[in-house]
């Protein structure tokens, strides 16, 4: 009974929801800006940093296994296989960027070109979907082949294409969308809408349909209910998926979250004064890369003291990948950290047991060994 | 070198029980001679005697081969024994200076005056402490210090240490040894009583041992060795060595209990972050006033976090923010305080009381009714589960000794069945033989699924017990290590650089 519990305890816990409730009315600068940390399964290393480059081109944006255990990826505005030795082999050929790729049970190839999706590209026989309940696409930002042959569509933002990504951060923007298309005959459900920027779908029968929710630091899943957060708090950006052989799944995360981005975005005066004053390359926002130009804020990661890059202080861009079971747990990851090139990592592929990971921000493929990173990590045998 | 100080036949009875049994002492003239012993050996008791807190039942000492007779420790000041007590004897309402000059002041005292001559003299003796500052607001180690530097002050030819070192940092450690080196050259001798054999070992020239208040051998260090040592101590062989064997398996992580985000408290903790998981043992290893205590202090509610930009708790997912430790002890946290005889048990209530006490804790709501049976049959239980040594469960937890008074605290929260158990200094000021018995327990917990933390500031202990490694380093954790790559030269590079 709580009337029974000590006086001093019933007073403090009014006095606390008092201050809480007053906290909530309006200015909020005293609430804590708190964020996941780095431990555990996501303990930062250097496996990605020690990775080897498979291939460079600043234009890759999107990677997949296809058929055959076929390396795709999208490249400016075509699709090409990477071969074994990195050439680059053109597929198909788009008039605009290609920002999403994925191949069909059918092996026919799905293509995001921003504001649409191709289904059956460079067959001659391709269905081209722009609309979805009545709402253009706007940035298809990701797309999966789901188990049960539908086509899983990411929307990221009403409001603005791919390349603004950055503006839908700092706009504070909740508006994107997963979709599922029956690539057969073209027909489109939304699946979930109002979501954080979507940038990744996944779908198993163990998992369910998952989506990264990239602004709400989540993976939401699907359920008759309609959409929970099934991962929480992720220190990161979650971006695109891809199934791993054993069940479970990869997911990559394209940034670290940062105290800085979050204290920015609570501040509503600062941050309307910079999106109107500022190029958005010098935003203090997530990116992809950083370190290729002087004008970039420093946030942390740049700090040098006695000529030592401080390997601890919070980068303005990361790289990690996060190997997760089937149950959602995370296994371990791989990281490049601050000071790394390879940064932004936004695909990942598995092929039997070499993982293939793009890191945007240096535009390279990674070719990364699972046994031997299990070897690094948990001193198994790599042979 | 002649005997400064001799003891012959020295018994003291408490009613029927012998804390000190017929023990021969002596001690020469510039020497620093460890007294070891568990708990409950006598060491403290045969230490007492000499500084005359307490009165011996039979047997005599000679000081510089005169018998005398010693009735208070005001008189054994006199003959130029000093004891620092192992619980802190300062005033907690006086300054530094205050205390350093109690008792002692002059009768046209100037605070002025006292300041400068205990600051000239803290810095005489390398120790960082302010003088102007009150005593109850210093740390463990400074308070350490000061007690130190008061025996010094009263130019004492013996200075009795009980267990200086538990408190202080490894670099303090380094000053205090310094220190005892300048004493010997001053031919001063030193009694030095501690638990951690390698600083006995490194520091002493002759070493004494005793068992059940009686004495066992005393010889030159250099004839001992831990095993010797160990084996002296406690009449048997220890079936492995404690902390000799490398960690080569983990335990793998479980679900994520607790996540502790950005915290920040009590001036200490600053932007600390953190995860503990199930199923095993999170080892937190930091410098005295790296905000470990206060950090888990937070977790379990006996302090609060900073109300503006004081971070996050999150138990099992939901944020949580304990204002006193009752909820959180009702949510499944158990905090293991490293403070036993401040905080961990009410040391004139019987044994069985004070574990059906963390018992009724749990409870949401008040119990009017009692029941004796209940007490017993709760006792009971957890006594013969965590091997409590006592003559009956009905006896006060004040009259055990350190190791079974740790076991009570334990067995206290453990009663209360929790998810997360939070061990704070488990062994501190605890025996060997006992400390074996308590690591038994922290594993036994971590293989039910429990997650522990344990806190530690002894290296071979974190390193041995944990799954997982973490540094905090002011007011944060800095480093995660394996225990299977861990050293104990990246552990200490990490907590001070």
């Amino acid at each position: 009974m709580a009337w029974m519990k000590p006086l001093f305890q019933v007073e403090n816990t009014m006095l606390d929801s008092l201050l809480s409730w007053i906290g909530s009315r309006g200015n909020t600068r005293g609430k804590s800006l708190s964020i996941s940390v780095f431990d555990g399964a996501l303990k930062p290393n250097n496996l990605l940093e020690e990775a080897d480059t498979l291939v460079e081109n600043a234009g890759f944006s999107d990677l997949v296994v296809g058929a055959e255990n076929r390396l795709l990826a999208a490249c400016g505005t075509a699709v090409v296989e990477i071969s074994t030795a990195g050439d680059l082999i053109d597929v198909a050929q788009f008039g605009e960027a290609v920002t999403a790729l994925t191949e069909l049970a059918d092996g026919r190839l799905a293509v995001g070109l921003g504001d649409k999706v191709v289904i059956g590209a460079g067959t001659g026989t391709e269905t081209t979907v722009d609309t979805v309940a009545d709402r253009k696409l706007t940035a298809v930002t990701a797309l999966y082949a789901a188990p049960d042959g539908r086509l899983l569509v990411c929307d990221g933002s009403r409001s603005y294409g791919c390349e603004d990504w950055a503006w839908d951060l700092m706009g504070k923007k909740r508006d994107g969308r997963l979709i599922a298309i029956d690539p057969k005959g073209g027909d489109a459900q939304v699946l979930a809408s109002g979501l954080g920027y979507a940038f990744g779908a996944f779908a198993s029968d163990e998992t369910g349909v998952l989506v990264s929710e990239t602004w709400n630091h989540r993976v939401s899943q699907m359920s008759d209910k309609g959409v929970r957060p099934a991962i929480d708090r992720l220190p990161g950006y979650p971006s695109r998926f891809a199934p791993a052989p054993n069940g479970g799944f990869w997911l990559s995360l394209f940034c670290s979250r940062t105290q800085l981005v979050e204290f920015v975005l609570k501040e509503d005066d600062y941050r309307s004064e910079m999106m109107e004053t500022i190029d958005p390359r010098y935003w203090i926002s997530p990116s992809f890369g950083s370190g290729k130009d002087y004008l970039e804020p420093l946030q942390g990661g740049g700090v040098k003291q006695m000529g030592i890059l401080k390997p601890w202080a919070p980068p303005r861009s990361y790289g990690l990948l996060v190997r997760f079971d089937a149950n959602l747990a995370p296994q371990y990851s791989l990281h490049s950290r601050v000071g790394g090139k390879n940064h932004g990592i936004c695909a990942v592929a598995q092929v039997g047991d070499t993982l293939y990971a793009l890191a945007k921000g240096s535009g390279r493929i990674l070719k990364i060994s699972i046994p031997k990173t299990r070897a690094t990590l948990f001193g198994e045998d790599a042979a | 070198m002649k005997p400064i100080l001799e003891m012959r036949g020295i018994t003291k009875m408490y009613g029927k029980a012998a804390a000190v049994e017929d023990v021969n002492f002596d001690l020469m003239t510039g020497e620093v001679h460890a007294i070891l012993g568990e708990n409950g050996a006598g060491k403290s008791t045969l230490t007492k005697m000499m500084a005359g807190v307490v009165q011996p039942t039979s047997g005599s000492i000679l000081f510089e081969d005169i018998p005398i007779s010693i009735k208070s420790p005001a008189e054994a000041v006199k003959f130029g024994i000093a004891m620092v007590f192992q619980e802190t004897s300062l005033v907690p309402s006086m300054t530094v200076a205050q205390n350093l000059f109690l008792g002692n002041e002059k009768f046209f005292n100037r605070i002025r005056g006292v300041n400068i001559s205990a600051q000239q003299f803290m810095q005489s003796l390398s120790f960082d402490v302010d003088p102007t500052q009150m005593v109850d607001s210093l740390g463990a180690a400074k308070k350490q210090m000061v007690e130190i530097a008061r025996a010094m002050l009263l130019d004492a030819r013996v200075i009795v240490f009980d267990e200086p070192t538990a408190t202080l940092t490894p670099e303090e450690k380094r000053h205090f040894f310094d220190l005892v080196k300048t004493l010997k050259d001053h031919n001063v001798s030193v009694i030095f009583i501690s638990h951690a054999l390698e600083e006995a070992l490194e520091i002493s020239d002759r070493i004494t041992i005793l068992r059940d208040g009686k004495h066992v051998v005393t010889d030159k260090t250099e004839k001992f060795d831990r095993d010797r040592i160990i084996q002296a101590m406690v009449g048997r062989e220890l079936t492995q060595e404690l902390y000799d064997n490398k960690k080569s398996t983990a335990r793998p992580a479980g679900e994520r209990i607790l996540s502790i985000q950005n915290l920040r408290a009590a001036g200490v903790v600053k932007n600390n972050s953190l995860s503990v998981f199930k199923g095993q043992v999170t080892g937190i290893f930091g410098l005295v006033g790296s905000g470990r205590t206060e950090t888990f202090k937070v977790v379990s509610g006996a302090i609060k976090r900073n109300y503006r930009n004081g971070g996050e708790v999150f138990l099992r997912g939901k944020p949580v923010r304990y204002l006193v430790p009752a909820p959180g002890v009702q949510d499944g946290i158990a905090y293991i305080t490293e403070d036993r005889k401040i905080e961990g048990f009410f040391e004139t209530m019987s044994i069985k009381a004070n574990i059906f006490l963390g018992l009724i804790s749990k409870a949401t709501s008040a119990r009017f009714w009692l029941k004796n049976s209940e007490m017993d049959r709760v006792g009971e239980t957890w006594i013969k589960s965590l091997q409590v040594r006592a003559v009956t469960q009905n006896a006060e937890v004040i009259e055990l000794s350190g190791g079974n008074q740790q076991k009570v605290v334990i067995a206290k929260s453990l009663v209360q069945e929790p998810e997360l158990v939070i061990f704070d200094e488990p062994t501190r000021g605890v025996d060997v033989g006992a400390i074996a018995e308590i690591h038994d327990i922290i594993n036994r917990l971590a293989d039910e699924g429990k997650a522990v933390v344990v806190i530690s500031s002894y290296l071979p202990e974190v390193m041995q017990l944990s799954d997982r490694l973490l540094v905090a380093r002011q007011g944060k954790i800095v480093e995660e290590f394996s225990p299977l790559d861990a050293t104990e030269e990246k552990l200490m590079y990490a907590a001070v650089h």
